[in-house]
């Protein structure tokens, strides 16, 4: 399956990515080492539902950005490939998905995004599924879907089983920061728009998807949320989406006769069937998550297109009891097990920190910074390292900051936004400040272990 | 007169209830709400008032608080009106689902009415959206905590009002709330609600909350049950008159299919916590920082002069919203 990826990229296609840092900030911005070696072993010990250690996982990451950065916004993928839908951690699931749908390389696969949270496996789920992508990046397309944000993960799962089962959120970080990359949609053979939740009201072409910057935190509306949140619903035209983000659409908006596709390929939502056509056939949604928590019964579907485009749905249950694996301990969550004085402890070094973290890039502030810099032409793209940037903006003054001189800031009826955002930085500043004093007060009390102390608030200096 | 008991001499201007949480960061907002605290308060007290108590406990329920307990029944008849269609080529969840939220919808404004004494018929502007949002979501055919949390609102105004008071603690979570569990478990399983938002693996349980909650405190000092005891699948289903935790649970191996530790791997794990009293006093801080805490759940409320967004005198002046305070 050739893509528009690696040498045969279009200069175009390159210059863009030139520009565009693929620098963590976990990790900075070297180059990365990673034999085919390590990565079969990888795959192997994923297979197995077994963690890979925190460091291959920060390389495995750090790899993968560098092979998703080159790919464009609307990936262009030949058939014959297999469509999956969400996965949501049900890794035994994936495994028998494998074993009906053929293994990787030997099938060519496209999943749509969700492979993350609420099941019980997320870690193993994604790094397999990124292991594979980064081994045979040709073969395994992963695109985004609005599981795949440091917002949303933090609710439904994947945020708490990466502090489980690795002691600490480096390993959810560096994956959120993968999420960035992920690309939002892909075309098969000019026919079938694939994306993992539907359409925008605010995008009537591919081409208006393509100048989408696709590297950030899945935001709260525009097109890129709804690509990621909406469902087709069997009404006319746009309505409001019940979730709280993207749109519903009907039959006649119009989006298949524009770009001269076929159909449009989904996941997104849970299907009895694994399957299901809507407005004729023009829209389809594909589900690949069977017994979907346990309870609903449903089977899983995926859909396999020919070289021709002709289109065979394999249909799969939920694996056998015997082929999944035991339990770990039994792990008594937080809640339940510290008394009040532990609970604090624990929660005001790592918790609060990861809190304030996780502020910083949940966007808003950075959002509301940028925003405010670039309306005054101080700046212009979004900072390529947020935390850095937050943090320098809270010790320096802003023309050291971004390099502007005094004078250079000429739109000043953004005065008022940019003051605002800078008040919100204050506010920020206090608050580390106070964790800062609160963390050395625990220290003094003597009641905490040296379990982890990189996690502190210090993060600032 | 009902003004002068619980709800004081509070007077209510009642308004059309609207969205107040938009983004992540109207949360700090909303904790530092009265409706935050009043709402905590609540379910505090509600809690409190059955430790120790059996489900079938023997409760006195005077006799107009019998309406408001029985006022769900037309509810659970409609369901027999608009039976499940066939499948066919549905996705999901039966979208006979949607004729019953009409036909609720269309007569949940006379119910609320006929629950509210002649002096407190305004209120039902206030009330409607509550009890209309809680027993799922008709277009996407679902529930969650979200509804649960509505219902629990619902009740809270009910005693804003003087419609209740604290003497029907123990009636409002064994009778009221009780008949609302199975209510909404009929729902769950006729119309294939879809879970909405569930956490998975990493909740308690895919539409509920608050029986856990309010049955651990029905658990608390008993000799016969240790926690434990609830991973066994005959002890819950013997034992779910006892409390609202085991009905519950019995609920769960009804409807959930393989190994327990698997498909409610947080029942499993809170299964080792060594007594009751930390079980329900871990179920608090669980309900607040993964329900009331999480934004994609609590984007859905409404307020009104009842469940007021006003920011609570006491309320710090800080800018970060935390998990855990």
């Amino acid at each position: 399956m050739a893509s528009d990826n690696g040498s045969e990229g279009t200069s175009n296609d390159m210059s863009t990515a030139a520009t565009v840092r693929t620098d963590s900030p976990t990790l900075g911005g070297s180059v990365v080492n990673i034999t085919t070696e390590d990565l079969d072993r990888q795959i192997e010990t994923l297979r197995k539902c077994e963690l890979i250690t925190e460091q291959e996982v920060k390389s495995l990451c750090a790899k993968a950005r560098e092979i998703l950065v080159q790919e464009g916004n609307v990936q262009v993928i030949d058939s014959p490939v297999t469509i999956c839908g969400d996965i949501h951690g049900q890794f035994y699931d994936l495994v028998e998905l494998f074993r009906v749908g053929g293994s990787v390389p030997d099938t060519n696969y496209l999943f749509l995004g969700d492979f993350v949270d609420r099941g019980f496996y997320s870690v193993e789920t994604f790094l397999l599924l990124l292991a594979l992508k980064v081994r045979y990046p040709d073969r395994m397309m992963l695109i985004r879907g609005n599981h795949e944000s440091r917002q949303i993960t933090q609710v439904y799962g994947f945020y708490d089983e990466c502090q489980r089962k690795y002691g600490s959120a480096a390993v959810w970080r560096c994956c959120t920061e993968v999420f960035d990359f992920l690309s939002l949609s892909a075309v098969i053979c000019g026919k079938v728009f694939c994306v993992h939740g539907g359409l925008s009201p605010s995008i009537q072409t591919l081409d208006q998807i393509r100048t989408i910057d696709r590297k950030q935190e899945v935001p709260h509306d525009g097109p890129m949320c709804d690509l990621l949140w909406s469902d087709p619903e069997d009404s006319v035209g746009w309505g409001m989406s019940p979730r709280g983000a993207g749109y519903l659409f009907g039959q006649d908006v119009g989006f298949c006769e524009t770009n001269g596709v076929e159909m449009i390929t989904r996941a997104h939502q849970l299907v009895m069937e694994g399957y299901k056509y809507h407005f004729g056939e023009t829209v389809l949604t594909v589900w690949s998550a069977p017994n979907y928590c346990y309870r609903c019964g449903n089977v899983a579907a995926i859909l396999e297109l020919d070289e021709q485009l002709n289109k065979e749905f394999t249909i799969f249950e939920a694996a056998p009891q015997e082929n999944r694996g035991a339990p770990a301990k039994k792990p008594q969550p937080d809640y339940f097990f510290m008394s009040s004085g532990q609970f604090l402890d624990r929660h005001t070094s790592e918790k609060k920190t990861e809190m304030y973290r996780n502020y910083l890039e949940e966007n808003a502030v950075l959002e509301a910074v940028t925003k405010a810099l670039s309306k005054m032409y101080v700046m212009t793209e979004r900072p390529a390292n947020p935390m850095e940037f937050i943090v320098k903006a809270m010790k320096y003054p802003l023309q050291q900051l971004t390099g502007a001189q005094p004078g250079v800031v000429t739109n000043m009826a953004y005065r008022t936004e940019y003051e605002n955002a800078m008040k919100e930085i204050e506010k920020l500043k206090k608050e580390v400040e106070a964790l800062k004093k609160e963390n050395n007060e625990l220290k003094e009390v003597g009641q905490k272990t040296e379990s982890n102390p990189s996690t502190d608030v210090d993060i600032v200096d | 007169m009902a003004e002068s008991s619980s709800s004081g001499d509070n007077v209510f201007t009642f308004v059309q209830p609207k969205r107040e949480i938009l983004n992540q960061f109207d949360l700090n907002k909303w904790i530092h709400s009265k409706a935050y605290a009043d709402y905590m308060k609540l379910l505090h007290d509600l809690n409190d008032s059955v430790k120790g108590l059996r489900t079938t406990e023997d409760i006195q329920i005077p006799g107009p608080k019998m309406d408001i307990i029985y006022m769900l029944d037309p509810l659970r008849k409609w369901i027999a009106e608009h039976p499940p269609e066939d499948m066919g080529n549905q996705r999901y969840g039966n979208k006979s689902f949607r004729r019953w939220h009409e036909q609720f919808q269309s007569s949940v404004h006379n119910l609320i009415v006929s629950i509210l004494p002649e002096d407190k018929k305004g209120a039902a502007i206030e009330l409607t959206p509550y009890l209309l949002d809680a027993f799922g979501n008709p277009t996407r055919i679902d529930y969650g905590s979200g509804h649960e949390a509505s219902f629990l609102i619902f009740i809270l105004c009910l005693y804003k009002i003087g419609v209740l008071n604290p003497e029907d603690h123990k009636l409002v979570v064994l009778r009221f709330f009780n008949m609302y569990l199975r209510l909404c478990r009929e729902l769950q399983s006729e119309y294939k609600l879809e879970p909405a938002g569930s956490r998975g693996v990493h909740a308690i349980d895919d539409y509920q909350f608050l029986p856990f909650l309010f049955g651990s405190s029905q658990m608390i000092g008993n000799k016969r049950f240790p926690v434990e005891s609830y991973t066994k699948k005959d002890t819950c289903e013997e034992n779910a008159h006892v409390s609202l935790f085991f009905d519950a649970v019995a609920f769960i191996f009804k409807t959930k299919s393989g190994p327990f530790y698997e498909h409610s791997n947080q029942l499993w794990n809170i299964s080792a916590v060594p007594n009751w009293d930390k079980v329900n006093g871990g179920m608090f801080k669980m309900y607040e920082a993964e329900v009331l805490r999480k934004f994609p759940v609590v984007q859905h409320l409404v307020f009104g002069s009842l469940f007021d967004i006003t920011k609570r005198e006491d309320a710090p002046n800080d800018s970060l919203v935390r998990v855990v305070e």
